[in-house]
């Protein structure tokens, strides 16, 4: 069983404690640096927007002048990553953010409340679990018919992306309910929001922190799905647009690597930072999934960090 | 108390509750036929917000095929109304009807065939090479994920469990087709698209499910891929826990080998967890091999539910849909009863 | 030399008959050389004939010719029709069951000649009786769209009486398949699947899978020896994995537009063949039911805005090509266009700024704004799904960008596409082609008359109403002249703004069949049956095996 993991920012960003953890969040800053400066700075140094047309010729390969390549379009792949990256986070953290909201809002209601409202949230938040994602979202999806740019495509991923992430609050919310402390507070006469809010969702802090990190994960690859089946916004630049437009346009078959692999990897990379990130705070705060034997743990007493370093 | 009060009401959420007081058996019975109703009604409503008119685009089709009489534009709008037609709650009850009868009506892409033909026409190739792939994936992952969570920190767990995150994190469709190009274009070991060899005659014959086989190895190497990262690292962090335990502890020191030591005595207590899991991801699963049926050609459920997208059927969608969900369901509920008979524990529990 | 073929019929008919001896003489000889090891119980040998027919990637058996979803091949291969002509050469009449027609009584009367030789599968002679009752059970079940008032039996053939002169229909009349009447007697075509389909053409069905219909050659076929054993019509689900079947010779005929066509044929020039045909035309649409569309000189500026050529290398270079102000591809139709109009519109800034100029917009910075102080904007409707129109669709847009609109791509997925079509709900359009047929009615009638579903602009206008009742009527010598007031209407007017003419890839193999249709001899269209199935068959009963 996970504990609960008060999360210590300071001191973490002082010094993270797990090599996972680091490299994790070493990739999640740069990613977010190259969204924030990026496109600007790719404009000052290489001259290169993301929708110029006929910046170079057609399929170029790397070079001084285009870094990473041109499409058939002539367009200039770097600049189209960096502002990919911009857009990609924003659809992952907007998304992200309300799955996350929705999924702690079902989760902790559900858990808590007992009786008819309990059960029925329940049963709706476990129907919604056996029915298929991905295709309900292309069916919402083409309800908008690319219209509202990323953020249109944000809400839906989000709206549509809840129902994991509150099954695992849900089951959370259930084992803290029996839990002393808020036991106590309900004998204490405290009012149901006060304990949801002051006892429950403390100690919800690092499930939440990690649904979200796998929310946005999610709703940036499931951006890239929406795209790839065509149902996506094809005016913004994004991960997803420039797979799609990669894709349609061959740039595999004809040895377009640079044009292909980029998107693709940068998606593989911010999953993987997320995975790698929740993976060590795991193992932060279970010491068992990183000792390498009983004795040697019990003796490490409070060097278990080094020990995780080594390691 | 409540429960009774409401006793008279016939609504299938308050009969779920009157469950509550039943025995575990009969409320998780009645949790899955709740479920299983609203996702019949979920998806009876779905399709019906999809904007467009079937009846339109196939006569905007017709017509490029060659002229049409306006008497001809008619006969398609009364056949090919769409979902739009009648008040809801009627469309309601002959769907329920309908459904009650296995009919669904019939395919608008491919009318006039049945739905319930076409769907079938599919099913047992989405169910072989989605099923097949998670049992590979469940497994493989289990068994790398127990061989990592023995030695944490060890050489093999600090490279297979990143790399496995990586891979996880790939997009299906990326992965799927680059195994095409190189496996299937470059090297050309591996046939491209499709779901047998075109010259084999379907039935259960060796040659059919030889070709069969060989078509499956990529897609259904694309979904091991993607998806065996969940239970490598579930497994993993499983182990990690369970070796420390004192039973475990013990047969180490009785001298046992440590492949008996894992097999016997910690894999079967952290493998608990992930049966549940198993049920959840099989959604998932589903949802990504759409994409992986897509990039293969693979005439499995996922290509005919994009045709029923593309087509605006309506009434395929929804025979796809509920064939999904209740797929999903049924597996939940398989996985729910192997949990209770393997733990004795949640037989006790609530 | 187009628009005779009324009166070219006894001239065409001679050539064909001559392409159908050598034909013949071809087949045998292949027959004598060849194996029979594709062919199961097929009249022809050598390896199975490989098409790409279907853009999804699932099929469902259905081979009633009169359901929309009816299968490619039950047109040409199994059920045939009358005649066609060849839009892919000088639209010289193509014979199939019918050797011959004349038209009589002012257009009003046209008499076939049918071939006396055709016969059924099943052996017994197809007559003008089952033409008689195919025509009368199209018009029973309300599938006939042609103004026919009677269809009598005659000497050598059938009469087809129409209400009204009938010249610019030809084509549809000739297109009608022909079923047998004691089968047909009595079925729903609404309801009918007809898996065990029996007609006169030279293929039976072999196996249906979920993803791909064979047909096998029939050995007692009426008209000759069928060169190809069997045929495979396969599904592809997307463009970039056909490209790859293509390169590794796994189809020998695909006619979708792949990315970069033209590596298809350097990865092997000796086998592989790319032939684009043009027969239809892609217009930017603008609708005239919204602000400021429906002033002709914003249409005219966006005219002149356009750099056609660079649209046309947009994608696949080559295949695409500008296409005269009048819409009709000047190359095909160069004697039915007044030499002023023949070449496609340059691009001019300067004149587009000056037609936009007198509809109030001017230049502000870099934005072209309205009288209002907006600038001019628009979204340009597309299907997302096509590789290729999205390509073109994003040149277009980056063009008007640069002159100071704000142009989009609207791309979203098909079904979504025709609904805001029908609806009206879109500023523009770029994705709708209007193909040209054996005259320009149907073609301008099409894109103009009110009545028109692909009217999607809403162009209602009397002259333009006028000029096409005109051109129905017209007899063949008299249709170019009566064309020429819509081609004017076209320039003048500009009720749509035409662009490219489109050009459908076809792409072949040499490496298993030889005698493919070419642009040096253009005999049929090389069609899976989508277009028409005389030309199908024409096709596959032309093709030799590789030697």
């Amino acid at each position: 069983m996970r504990l609960p993991l008060r999360l210590r920012l300071p001191r973490k960003i002082r010094r993270p404690r797990n090599r996972k953890v680091a490299v994790g969040l070493v990739i999640l800053v740069v990613l977010v640096v190259i969204a924030i400066i990026g496109p600007a700075l790719v404009s000052a140094l290489l001259g290169q927007t993301a929708g110029r047309l006929h910046a170079g010729g057609p399929l170029e390969p790397p070079s001084g002048r285009h870094w990473l390549g041109t499409t058939t379009a002539g367009e200039d792949v770097l600049a189209q990553l960096v502002t990919g990256t911009r857009t990609s986070l924003l659809v992952g953290l907007t998304g992200g953010a309300i799955s996350t909201t929705l999924a702690v809002l079902l989760g902790v209601i559900s858990g808590y409340s007992t009786g008819k409202a309990g059960a029925a949230l329940t049963a709706f938040v476990n129907v919604f679990l056996v029915i298929p994602g991905l295709p309900l979202l292309i069916i919402i999806a083409s309800y908008t018919q690319g219209r509202g740019g990323w953020i249109m495509v944000a809400l839906i991923i989000g709206l549509t992306s809840w129902p994991g992430g509150a099954r695992v609050k849900r089951a959370q919310t259930l084992s803290l309910r029996n839990r002393d402390f808020v036991q106590a507070a309900r004998y204490a006469g405290e009012s149901r929001v006060r304990i949801v809010l002051l006892e429950v969702a403390p100690h919800l802090a690092p499930l939440i922190a990690s649904t979200f990190l796998f929310a946005v994960v999610s709703s940036i690859a499931a951006e890239a799905g929406l795209n790839f089946i065509g149902a996506g916004n094809p005016n913004t630049v994004s991960w997803g647009t420039m797979l799609f437009w990669a894709q349609s346009q061959g740039a595999l078959l004809s040895g377009a690597w640079w044009w292909f692999a980029p998107p693709g990897l940068c998606i593989a990379l911010i999953g993987t930072a997320a995975g790698l990130i929740n993976f060590g705070v795991d193992e932060l705060s279970d010491p068992r999934l990183r000792a390498r034997s009983p004795r040697a743990h019990r003796k490490a007493g409070r060097a278990t960090a080094a020990i995780a370093e080594a390691s | 108390m409540a429960a009774r009060a409401t006793a008279p009401a016939r609504t299938p959420v308050s009969g779920a509750l009157r469950a509550l007081t039943g025995s575990v058996a009969a409320k998780r019975i009645a949790f899955y036929l709740v479920a299983g109703w609203a996702a019949i009604t979920l998806n009876f409503l779905l399709p019906r917000l999809m904007p467009g008119d079937p009846a339109s685009a196939i006569l905007l089709k017709m017509t490029e095929l060659g002229p049409v009489s306006p008497q001809r534009e008619a006969v398609v709008h009364r056949l090919f109304g769409g979902a739009n037609s009648g008040p809801l709650w009627d469309q309601y009850v002959s769907y329920l009807g309908g459904l009650f009868r296995g009919d669904f009506g019939l395919s608008i892409a491919f009318y006039p065939t049945p739905v319930t033909d076409v769907v079938i026409s599919g099913f047992w190739w989405t169910v072989i090479l989605v099923g097949s792939a998670t049992v590979i994936a469940f497994v493989v992952g289990t068994v790398l994920g127990a061989i990592a969570g023995w030695r944490p920190g060890q050489r093999f767990d600090s490279i297979a469990s990143p790399l496995s995150i990586f891979v996880h994190s790939v997009p299906y469709f990326w992965i799927a087709l680059i195994l095409a190009f190189v496996f299937a274009f470059q090297w050309g070991w591996l046939p491209l698209a499709g779901g047998a060899g075109r010259n084999v005659e379907p039935g259960f014959t060796a040659a059919f499910i030889g070709s069969a086989l060989e078509h499956a190895v990529l897609p259904a190497a694309t979904i091991v891929l993607t998806s065996i990262s969940g239970w490598l690292i579930h497994m993993r962090n499983m182990t990690a826990s369970v070796i420390n335990e004192d039973y475990v502890l013990l047969a180490r020191a009785k001298g046992l080998p440590n492949s008996r030591v894992i097999s016997g005595y910690a894999a079967r207590n952290a493998i608990l967890p992930s049966i549940s899991g198993f049920a959840v991801s099989i959604g998932m699963v589903v949802g990504g091999s759409l994409l992986t049926e897509l990039v293969f050609n693979y005439p499995g459920l996922g290509s005919l539910l994009n045709q029923a997208i593309l087509n605006l059927d309506y009434p395929l969608m929804q025979g796809l849909f509920l064939v999904i969900s209740l797929t999903v369901l049924a597996i939940n509920f398989i996985a729910d009863s192997i949990y209770v008979l393997l733990d004795p524990r949640t037989r006790e529990v609530s | 030399m187009r628009g005779r073929e009324g009166l070219t019929v006894t001239k065409s008919k001679r050539i064909a008959s001559g392409v159908v001896s050598a034909v013949l003489a071809a087949s045998l000889a292949a027959c004598s050389g060849g194996g029979a090891d594709g062919g199961a119980g097929g009249a022809g040998g050598g390896a199975p004939l490989t098409v790409a027919a279907y853009s999804q990637p699932t099929l469902q058996p259905n081979f009633n010719p009169f359901s929309p979803n009816a299968l490619r091949g039950t047109m040409g291969l199994i059920y045939e029709q009358l005649y066609d002509f060849n839009t892919a050469g000088t639209f010289e009449f193509m014979p199939s069951l019918a050797t011959e027609i004349a038209w009589a009584d002012a257009g009003k009367t046209l008499d076939i000649t049918l071939d006396t030789r055709a016969k059924w599968a099943d052996g017994s002679p197809l007559t003008g009786d089952d033409v008689v009752f195919t025509f009368e059970y199209m018009k029973q079940h309300e599938l006939l769209a042609l103004p026919l008032t009677e269809a009598t039996k005659t000497a050598d053939g059938v009469r087809l009486r129409f209400s009204e002169p009938a010249y610019a229909i030809v084509q549809d009349i000739g297109r009608t398949a022909i079923v047998p009447a004691k089968i047909w007697q009595g079925k729903d075509p609404d309801k009918e699947l007809n898996t065990s389909p029996v007609g006169s053409g030279p293929y039976k069905l072999g196996r249906v899978t979920g993803q791909q219909a064979s047909f096998e050659a029939r050995k007692d076929y009426w008209k000759q020896q069928v060169p190809v054993g069997q045929i495979n019509y396969i599904t592809t689900s997307s463009t970039s994995l056909l490209a790859q079947q293509l390169v590794r010779h796994e189809v020998d005929l695909a006619y979708a537009g792949i990315p970069d066509i033209q590596q298809f044929v350097a990865k092997d020039p000796d086998n592989n063949h790319l032939w684009p045909v043009h027969a239809s035309m892609k217009p930017l649409l603008l609708n005239h039911k919204r602000e400021p569309f429906q002033d002709v000189h914003v249409r005219k500026g966006f005219a002149l805005a356009l750099n056609r050529e660079q649209i046309a290398n947009a994608y696949n270079p080559g295949v695409y090509a500008p296409v005269s102000a009048t819409g009709l591809y000047q190359e095909d139709w160069n004697d039915w266009i007044p030499e002023a109009d023949r070449a496609p519109l340059a691009q001019d800034q300067q004149a587009a700024l000056a037609e936009f100029a007198k509809a109030g917009y001017h230049k502000n910075g870099d934005q072209l704004v309205g009288p209002d102080g907006k600038q001019l904007t628009l979204g340009v409707l597309t299907v997302s799904t096509f590789a290729d129109g999205m390509a073109y669709t994003q040149e277009l847009v980056s063009q008007l960008n640069q002159i100071g609109i704000k142009a989009t791509v609207e791309g979203v997925p098909p079904t979504a596409y025709t609904t805001r079509e029908g609806k009206g709900d879109f500023d523009a359009i770029y994705g709708d082609a209007f193909t040209y047929g054996a005259n320009p009615y149907n073609f301008y009638s099409s894109m103009l008359a009110p009545d028109s579903k692909h009217n999607f602009v809403g162009w209602d206008d009397p002259a333009t109403n006028k000029a096409l009742a005109t051109l129905a009527k017209a007899s063949p010598e008299e249709q170019k002249e009566a064309t020429l007031p819509l081609e004017k209407i076209m320039v003048d007017q500009v009720p749509v703004i035409p662009l490219l003419v489109k050009g459908t890839p076809y792409m072949y193999s040499t490496e298993n069949w030889t005698g493919w249709p070419s642009e040096e001899d253009p005999y049929t269209t090389p069609d899976p049956g989508a277009i028409s199935g005389v030309f199908a068959a024409k096709l596959v009963l032309s093709l030799k095996p590789a030697v």
